[in-house]
């Protein structure tokens, strides 16, 4: 059973980590530890990746303290070091219609998703931010 | 599964159906919980996280998010449309900035 991932930190100096969902698709995920969910997709890409519309909605916190509203979908599969689980993802609000020239990239290199805190429990993260490391990000599985 | 190429037009279609139904839930949603937050307090559910369904008044509550979410999947079946909030208190989840700044700043 795999104990460590490896990730690496993008040209822009963010922690991205490989992620495979439930239906066999790797994406790209952004440790962020301002995050204490799950999993955070864009609307874009919960589009691009089939996750569909929510059905609950809330308002959350987000950074500088703005309220910011965003969709929730169940039971979306992913594994996590090898295993298999099923989790509450959520999907960020898309900008307001007819605003959409300002909306993110749909480069391939851009992060699906951010990784909270909460997928971190009972792991060790571990981010090197000197030049010259194979693999300066790293998440440990710790056996407790 | 891969990954669908997305049109402006599909995109444009989506937000714009996101954002009635998040509207739509939070005004419903919120003028239902001035009076259905103080009734679940005084049942002891303070601290726990709550869905309303804004079409039926329907509602279901968890010790967290997923937990409801779960519930209001199972008991209020399909083609509802929920508001959620933290039964008072503040919220329990924070959101990270990355999307944020580029997609809706």
């Amino acid at each position: 059973m795999t104990k460590i991932l490896r990730g690496y930190l993008d040209i822009h100096g963010r922690a991205i980590v490989g992620l495979k969902l439930g239906r066999g698709e790797y994406v790209s995920a952004q440790v962020d530890t301002g995050f204490n969910g799950l999993l955070l997709f864009s609307s874009s890409h919960a589009l691009e990746l089939d996750l569909g519309l929510p059905e609950e909605y809330d308002s959350f916190p987000g950074a500088g303290g703005t309220a910011v509203l965003a969709g929730e979908v169940t039971d979306v599969p992913y594994y996590w070091f090898d295993e298999y689980r099923t989790g509450t993802i959520l999907v960020s609000a898309p900008p307001a219609p007819g605003s959409l020239t300002h909306r993110i990239s749909l480069d391939e290199q851009e992060p699906m998703a951010l990784l909270g805190t909460r997928m971190l429990r009972g792991c060790h993260l571990s981010m090197h931010f000197w030049a010259g490391t194979k693999f300066p990000v790293k998440i440990r599985k710790l056996n407790r | 599964m891969p990954r669908r190429q997305v049109s402006e037009e599909e995109y444009e279609a989506y937000a714009a159906e996101f954002n009635r139904r998040s509207t739509l839930a939070q005004e419903k949603g919120e003028e239902i919980r001035k009076t259905l937050e103080p009734k679940l307090i005084a049942e002891g559910f303070k601290g726990w996280h709550a869905y309303v369904d804004v079409y039926t008044g329907r509602y279901v509550v968890g010790r967290d998010y997923e937990e409801a979410a779960k519930k209001a999947k199972a008991e209020l079946g399909s083609g509802r449309l929920c508001w959620g909030f933290d039964i008072g208190v503040p919220p329990q989840i924070y959101l990270g900035g990355a999307f944020l700044s580029k997609e809706v700043a």
